[in-house]
């Protein structure tokens, strides 16, 4: 037995702040969230522009003491309030039934990480202080946010380098319509720090300029940082309880490249059978695809690549769809990018506005796809799709129907 | 209902390569190594495209090992078990550590331009999954779940959604890891109990190594016409947030047994936990099993292997898986696990043909 999927929740925090309103606004202006990094001293690097948080608020901790939080911690308890807001309840009670945790990250608590091995470093291993040592294991936001939020369980942490929270959405997405469970809290988050910011500049990924998805001058990715939770429930018991239904997530469809560890297959032929696998499993056609919120990064490889698979999966077509990448304005989240992602694309669908492809101007033949330049409304817009690639051949999509489609 | 079959076991220990050499090493008279590191060995003696992974870390090169040794030993050929349809699930505590700690390292002293980009590639928790899936052409979900030790319980119940939903026909799950000093350090450190001097018991040596599985629904072993060492009769996955650990772990136990039909007290061994709060655990063995229960043997891995964190749960269901093969041992074993954060898993292995 099956059941539809309903999105009942859905918490996001970008550059732009807390809050889907926060996000999706700035979005369809197409105001850059890009900034000068303020974390962290940049004199060092090439690249000294981020998807940063300024001045992140604290969260409102009850069970642990707030100011030795890792920030990527802080980002997921604002991102899972928001989702549980939902639930029409104070975000600190218990949630009424126990919910599936299936959360993806990159890089965890790096920054507890990077401060426990400074201070090993240049105090010496004895007055390293370990408590960053228990903020710093990749587990330990979700197992906190979910002791402060009264869930009980044991989370699913996917790790799956750009694909992580994706994967967890798409993994939740099956649990609660194959009836293995009713209620789940899924979703991504990964927070700014040195290690990953230098990682990436290190594999000289990240562009000198404006990040640019799909055009012909791109060269290379900005980081963000974020989270992005969704609440999903069997459409049933969000009906019963009269839970106001934001979206619908009807397919997923995941592959491996098996191709190279940082490098996407440049024909693309694995990421177009999680394409073609996520428009199966929603049951729909190629042609009923209305928008295709791409992985986009905005490095050469990567967009001509992903500009391969969706001409392998969906043919023709694939020339016609509306594609934008929202990373240009709020940068590469990690492993909270397919979640953040998830969110705008179901934003989209409800709002039926197409968010924009920021900084596109110069048409690249090799990505000859219908890139959104401007926020615009669109003709139809029933179903949408997510993409998400990531190192090591990690290939997710995701498949939304608009809840408007109903009426 | 068509269980999880165990059709491949390969080890990677402190002491041994493959599941025959592991097993030798339980025995009374074989001494492992103190420090519980694996020894320096060529990845060309167990992988034929070795070349290509000539500079992963430690932690990837024993999995890429543990793998290809769990595939043979599943009977297929390497360049065989690949494909769409064939999955990989890892788990890891840490994963390659070691080039993280390196790339910060350099970072931290040399610059950010002197970071060297392979540290960090080969540094990220799923470098190895995703050289896994490169190594074997495996072009399914290939996924990484990080936690602590019962890691491993979680590799095989995500495994198993993926045979049952249809998605896969053949996985393999692997838990891996390397040991650090850095991280050696801050356990060493965080271990109250440990500093305290007071039930040392409880504070395993950390150690490294990998372990893997090959999973496939017993129909499909059948129809290649294989024989698995073992099926997976249940499990189950707990946190104790407040309260007992001991009661938590024997009400895990008892969920594990649920779909076997049987109690726990008919477990004939037992294999205890590597990690923090093992004693705990083991009196909720014994409150699981009743008094009633007759003698089991018990398995006690901690001497022979330290505690490779992500990967202690595999090598625990495969020595179990590999005991019952080879018929030492009738089943059913219970696998249990512990992790820092007071996770809990239990597992149950089974004789294939036990009905």
């Amino acid at each position: 037995m099956t059941s539809r999927v309903a999105i009942t929740g859905m918490g996001i925090v970008t550059c732009y702040g807390i809050g889907t309103s926060a996000t999706w606004g700035k979005i369809l202006a197409g105001e850059p969230g890009i900034r000068p990094i303020t974390l962290f001293d940049t004199s060092d690097y090439r690249v000294t522009r981020a998807g940063e948080f300024t001045d992140l608020p604290v969260a409102p901790w009850r069970r642990f003491r707030a100011t030795r939080m890792d920030r990527a911690s802080n980002l997921l308890h604002h991102a899972l309030a928001g989702a549980l807001g939902g639930l029409d309840m104070p975000a600190t009670a218990t949630v009424p039934v126990p919910p599936l945790v299936v959360l993806g990250t990159t890089l965890g608590g790096m920054t507890s990480g990077e401060q426990y091995h400074g201070m090993y470093l240049r105090k010496g291993p004895a007055l390293a202080r370990p408590s960053l040592v228990v903020g710093h294991l990749a587990q330990a936001q979700v197992l906190q946010i979910m002791d402060e939020f009264s869930l009980p369980g044991v989370p699913r942490i996917f790790l799956n380098a750009c694909t992580s929270s994706a994967n967890a959405i798409g993994h939740a997405f099956r649990a609660v319509r194959g009836g293995r469970a009713q209620v789940a809290l899924c979703g991504g988050y990964d927070a700014l720090c040195v290690f990953g910011f230098t990682g990436f500049h290190s594999l000289q990924a990240l562009t000198t300029d404006v990040c640019r998805p799909f055009d012909r001058s791109r060269d290379g990715l900005s980081i963000g940082e974020g989270a992005g939770i969704l609440l999903l429930e069997s459409w049933d018991r969000a009906q019963a309880r009269g839970a106001p239904i934001l979206g619908e997530i009807v397919g997923y469809g995941e592959s491996t490249d098996a191709f190279h560890m940082t490098r996407p297959e440049p024909e693309g032929c694995m990421a177009a059978l999680a394409i073609q696998a996520a428009v199966r499993d929603a049951g729909i056609s190629a042609a009923e695809v209305d928008y295709v919120n791409a992985h986009g990064t905005g490095t050469p490889f990567n967009d001509r690549s992903e500009t391969a698979a969706l001409v392998a999966a969906m043919g023709e077509r694939a020339y016609t769809i509306p594609v934008s990448s929202t990373k240009a304005m709020i940068g590469h989240l990690l492993g909270g990018a397919g979640a953040a992602e998830a969110i705008l694309t179901v934003l989209a669908l409800r709002d039926a506005w197409l968010p924009p492809n920021g900084n596109y101007q110069t048409p690249d033949p090799d990505c000859a796809l219908r890139i959104v330049r401007q926020a615009e409304r669109p003709t139809r817009m029933r179903y949408a799709l997510s993409n998400s690639f990531g190192f090591g051949g990690a290939n997710a999509t995701l498949a939304f129907r608009s809840v408007r489609a109903d009426s | 209902m068509d269980r999880v079959a165990i059709s491949g076991i390969g080890i990677v220990s402190p002491g041994a390569f493959g599941r025959e050499a592991f097993l030798r090493t339980l025995s009374p008279d074989c001494r492992t190594d103190p420090t519980f590191r694996v020894p320096e060995f060529a990845l060309e003696h167990h992988l034929d495209n070795a070349r290509s992974f000539r500079r992963v870390a430690d932690a990837t090169k024993f999995a890429l090992t543990s793998m290809a040794l769990a595939i043979a030993d599943a009977g297929f050929r390497a360049a065989d078990f690949g494909g769409e349809r064939a999955g990989l699930v890892v788990g890891v505590s840490h994963g390659a550590v070691t080039y993280a700690v390196e790339f910060h390292r350099t970072l931290l002293r040399e610059g950010a331009l002197s970071a060297s980009p392979l540290y960090f590639s080969e540094s990220v928790p799923n470098a190895p999954a995703g050289n896994g899936a490169i190594a074997f052409q495996i072009r399914g979900p290939v996924h990484t779940l990080i936690g602590d030790e019962p890691v491993g319980t979680q590799a095989i119940d995500l495994a198993s959604t993926l045979l049952y939903d249809g998605c896969v026909d053949r996985c393999v799950v692997a838990g891996t890891e390397e040991w650090n000093g850095v991280v050696a350090h801050a356990y060493a450190q965080m271990d109250h109990v440990h500093r305290n001097g007071r039930d040392r018991g409880d504070t395993p040596a950390l150690s490294d190594g990998a372990a893997a599985l090959v999973l496939e629904l017993e129909s499909t072993v059948a129809r290649r016409k294989a024989t698995p060492h073992a099926v997976i009769g249940g499990w189950h996955l707990g946190r104790c947030l407040a309260g007992s650990l001991e009661d938590a772990m024997a009400d895990t136990i008892r969920v594990a047994f649920g779909p076997t039909g049987h109690p726990a007290a008919e477990a004939d061994h037992v294999v205890p936990p590597t990690g923090r709060h093992r004693r705990a655990a083991m009196r909720g063995v014994g409150a699981a099993r009743g008094t009633a229960a007759g003698q089991a043997t018990w398995l006690d891995l901690l001497p022979v292997l330290g505690n490779p964190m992500g990967a202690s749960n595999l090598f625990q269901v495969a020595i179990s898986a590999a005991l019952i093969s080879n018929g030492t041992l009738a089943g059913p074993g219970l696998v249990v696990s512990t992790g820092i954060q007071r996770t809990l898993a239990a597992v149950v292995i089974s004789a294939a043909e036990r009905e």
